[in-house]
């Protein structure tokens, strides 16, 4: 009799285990269904639109501020990611840490008011430049984190052994950890790009849109994500078709990026 | 892999993109235009003609002319920051506005480009002929009043339609908006409750209803919503094959908006001012009672010769050549008297 | 003389890298002057009022940005709570029951997901979610929910619940990763002892591993909120931007961030402008507040880790 209760509650708990199981499939699936259905959504809907001539203009846009904004960024985010390294742990760090902090926390589109408040304001003109500053002003906290999160997980024995060796500690880092970090560095970069390159909100305030070619560097530019949102609000279902291909084309340069990146952080796992 | 291989190519390929366009854009780009481009931003309104006629004028003198419709807001605001040549608004600049510009940039000029209707449009598939609705109606079911399409009073205006008993979805416009302005003025016209309690203004505070950005969301909205109710421009309502009313004018007779009905709407009054602009709600049997002029405005004092002598160039196409667009699109071309004043205005004044 | 040589090096080495931290330093003081001396005119005038105010009339110049505090908080709420659910179950099936083949798979697409830009996400949310939530999903609950407040009323489609599925689907990758690095983080020999003991894998999340990683988790669903706050264009497409407080969640609302996307460029008087200034400037007390209680939190969590 006893031991029937016995069996029955372990039966029980393992009936709950079971249905708890369950339960998370369920709740994986969730997890994974939006992605599948955003990626279904946007292939199907974009790949009769792709190739209009208005997609170039956006593409080129595109990448020309991504570029321009990590010229900026890289040099800049490397280097205080090297800061925050070297400084792990002494007092005096903790406010530039809370202050990357808050840059990161920081809505980018605070980002887009504050480039339009200054850089637009003064040079007369929404551009590609200002459009450049806002990116890079939005990765600049992510590729400093990022940064010093790679020189924690592979360089400290490294640093150490040539510190050992007799090397100044500038030596060590520039001549030792560097070259090693090249390939953990430019996976941090790439990274920074595919944020930057489907930012939109600070673009909206800062680089504005342009039917045409932009005529310079301080000139009104379109990018992708700009046309996938103009394009989304349009009662026309040729435009919003254009929306769609936009997106395809989006998705499509960030996945490419994405499995550069991951190839080249297995290489270096290797 | 080499840091300075990198570096090299990353920069070969900025520079290569940013030579491309001016070797792959269509046909030859002159260096002139390359270097010249006008920027002009504001009124969502007359986005559909502006958007054919800068296209028509690239092709004719191949002077790259990037408007961008955000709103009329959009076009006074950006005006006063001094971030573009030329701005757009269906309303003209008010006292306050005027007051910030002047500082900002000295004296405005404003001068009317084009003429058009703001149509009534409405989301019901199971109505096919055109809806009458009167002023006091249209007020009601702004101001949430009436809540379903099946209404007594609205049946009242329609006893030949079957109205489907569907709740009435109304759509507003969420930025400073020109097409709002004449909206509520119009309803101001009729109302006095609407004209104490919400008022006339760029952007209200609407008691019922959702947002859409520009006239493009909105018509975006009308069309995906069952039981939408929104205003819009006509082009855009035509254009996106919405539905639209028939709208009782001031003598009583149902109009719907369309060529004729909105010139003889424009003939009432012959003298259009920046402060004496509204042609709403006008007399006359023939009379459309949403019509309104859309303005461009741009600082007297350029700094640019240069500029100042695009812009004026191409603002004589835009009232002249330009108005030949005009019809296709739903608008309605100038009356010759106004376009006088224009000409007057970009020959005299300011040259 | 060697000695003399290397120290000098690493000082200019040194200054370089703090001149990086400065020009950081600058960035978030250029920043955050601008806001406020932008907002100046909107602060004196409004005052605290400005916080409280129900009304949002530029017409009548009355501007209170409550609706749009209440819309983001809502919002960013519904969102965390989907995500929360969805996304700590995920990560407890992909730590717990790691013997699953398609672990790595789903690592790596979740890792996909969190490419997808925000653009992206309201052009599906648009097109996809917003008209399903209309004809199938809002009606759904109305029928079998609408006797509670918070599902009743009109039907949109648009409103605080898309912007909320949206945002929760947005969060879902930052959640999933951050619990699961804190369950990892979880001591092998307690997860052994409690199977030893007899546990169920059930038993052993719920006794062991989740009173572990509570704190550091209750850290990543802050994180998760605070970058919520200040999501911009899914939200502004899907949100239905109208400055009201309701309580039902089909009502279309507005968020602080989706106000500024709308108006920002489009004010044309000077305290319009400030007040959207202040706008700003509110989102961005909210959203670092929320961002720092979350790093606090998380960094106990991995403090107490190094300690034990």
């Amino acid at each position: 009799m006893k031991e029937e209760l016995f069996i029955r509650a372990i039966k029980k708990r393992k009936r709950r285990d079971q249905w708890f199981f369950v339960f998370l499939l369920v709740m994986g699936f969730f997890s994974l269904f939006p992605l599948f259905s955003v990626l279904y959504y946007v292939v199907s809907k974009g790949w009769p639109g792709l190739f209009a001539a208005n997609d170039l203009i956006s593409v080129f846009g595109t990448l020309e501020m991504t570029l321009f904004a990590l010229l900026f960024a890289a040099p800049l985010g490397i280097g205080l990611g090297f800061y925050l390294y070297e400084t792990r742990g002494t007092r005096t760090v903790t406010v530039i840490r809370f202050i990357a902090e808050l840059l990161a926390g920081m809505p980018s589109i605070l980002v887009g008011m504050v480039v339009y408040a200054i850089v637009v304001i003064s040079t007369g003109t929404f551009s590609l430049f200002a459009g450049s500053v806002s990116l890079a002003v939005f990765v600049l906290p992510f590729l400093a984190r990022e940064t010093e999160d790679r020189l924690i997980a592979s360089t400290s024995t490294l640093k150490e052994g040539a510190l050992a060796l007799g090397a100044s500690n500038s030596r060590a880092l520039l001549q030792m950890v560097l070259p090693v970090m090249k390939r953990p560095l430019l996976v941090a970069v790439l990274l920074g790009v595919i944020r930057a390159m489907g930012e939109t909100a600070p673009l909206i305030f800062t680089s504005l849109g342009n039917n045409f070619w932009p005529a310079g560097v301080f000139s009104p530019a379109s990018t992708l994500s700009l046309q996938i949102y103009f394009d989304a609000l349009s009662p026309y279902t040729g435009v919003q078709a254009q929306a769609w291909a936009g997106a395809l084309i989006l998705i499509a340069m960030i996945m490419i990026l994405f499995l550069v990146a991951r190839w080249i952080s297995k290489g270096e796992s290797k | 892999m080499n840091w300075k291989v990198t570096v090299l190519v990353i920069l070969s390929f900025l520079v290569s993109s940013c030579g491309i366009p001016a070797t792959t854009s269509q046909g030859a780009v002159t260096a002139k235009s390359k270097m010249m481009q006008l920027t002009g931003t504001g009124s969502t309104f007359v986005d559909p003609l502006l958007s054919v006629i800068f296209s028509e004028y690239y092709q004719a003198t191949s002077t790259e002319v990037n408007y961008q419709p955000i709103s009329s807001g959009g076009g006074i605001g950006q005006i006063i920051a001094k971030t573009v040549n030329f701005g757009v608004t269906d309303v003209p600049f008010n006292h306050v506005e005027m007051v910030s510009a002047v500082q900002s940039g000295g004296p405005i000029e404003e001068m009317p480009i084009t003429l058009g209707a703001e149509a009534i449009v409405y989301h019901l598939p199971q109505v096919s002929t055109p809806l009458q609705l009167d002023g006091q109606l249209i007020t009601d079911i702004f101001l949430g009043k009436i809540h379903r399409w099946n209404n007594a009073s609205i049946a009242r205006l329609n006893p030949d339609v079957k109205l489907p008993n569907l709740p009435i979805r109304v759509i507003y416009r969420a930025d400073a908006s020109g097409t709002t302005y004449q909206f509520t003025d119009y309803l101001s016209h009729i109302s006095p409750v609407w004209k104490s309690d919400v008022g006339v203004g760029k952007a209200v505070s609407w008691p019922v209803g959702i947002g859409g950005k520009g006239n493009a969301g909105v018509a975006m909205a009308v069309r995906s919503i069952p039981g939408a109710i929104s205003y819009l421009e006509f082009s855009f309502a035509k254009s996106s094959h919405l539905q639209f009313s028939w709208i009782k004018n001031r003598s009583g007779k149902f109009v719907g908006p369309n060529f004729s009905s909105i010139t003889a709407a424009a003939n009432q009054s012959n003298i259009i001012t920046p402060e004496n602009f509204s042609i709403v709600n006008a007399p006359g049997r023939n009379s459309y009672p949403i019509c309104a002029y859309s303005w461009v405005a741009f600082y007297r004092i350029q700094q640019s010769p240069i500029i100042k002598s695009e812009l004026n160039q191409m603002l004589r196409w835009l009232v002249t050549k330009g108005q030949t667009y005009a019809r296709q699109l739903g608008y309605v071309p100038l009356p010759k008297r106004i376009r006088q004043t224009d000409l007057s205005l970009l020959r005299g004044n300011w040259e | 003389m060697n000695k003399f040589r290397k120290h000098d090096s690493d000082r200019l080495f040194a200054g370089a890298l703090l001149s990086f931290a400065l020009i950081l330093v600058l960035f978030i003081f250029v920043i955050i002057s601008v806001l406020i001396e932008r907002s100046w005119k909107s602060i004196t005038t409004f005052g605290f009022s400005f916080l409280t105010g129900q009304t949002w009339n530029p017409l009548r110049h009355m501007y209170g940005s409550l609706p749009f505090l209440y819309g983001t908080l809502i919002s960013s709420l519904i969102g965390l709570v989907l995500a929360t659910v969805v996304g700590g179950g995920t990560a407890i099936l992909l730590t717990q029951f790691n013997h699953l083949r398609f672990v790595k798979l789903a690592t790596f697409l979740l890792d996909v997901l969190a490419t997808i830009p925000s653009v992206v996400y309201g052009l599906w949310g648009l097109f996809v979610l917003v008209p399903w939530l209309r004809n199938t999903g809002e009606p759904f609950l109305k029928a079998t929910l609408g006797f509670v407040p918070l599902f009743s009323g009109q039907v949109w489609g648009v409103g605080l619940l898309a912007a909320g599925l949206i945002l929760g689907i947005m969060m879902l990758p930052t959640i999933i990763s951050v619990v699961r690095k804190l369950m990892d983080q979880v001591p092998q020999e307690l997860q052994d002892g409690a199977i030893a003991l007899g546990a169920t894998r059930t038993e052993k999340v719920r006794m062991v591993v989740l009173p572990y990683a509570r704190v550091g988790i209750l850290g990543a669903v802050f994180l998760s909120f605070g970058r919520a706050l200040g999501e911009t264009i899914a939200v502004t497409m899907v949100i239905g931007n109208s400055p009201t407080i309701s309580s039902s969640l089909f009502q279309p609302g507005d968020s602080l961030a989706s106000v500024l996307v709308t108006q920002f460029l489009e004010a044309s008087t000077h305290l319009y402008l400030s007040s959207l200034y202040e706008i700003g400037l509110v989102l961005l007390i909210v959203a670092v507040l929320f961002h720092s209680v979350s790093k606090f939190l998380v960094w106990r969590v991995s403090e107490r880790a190094r300690i034990a």
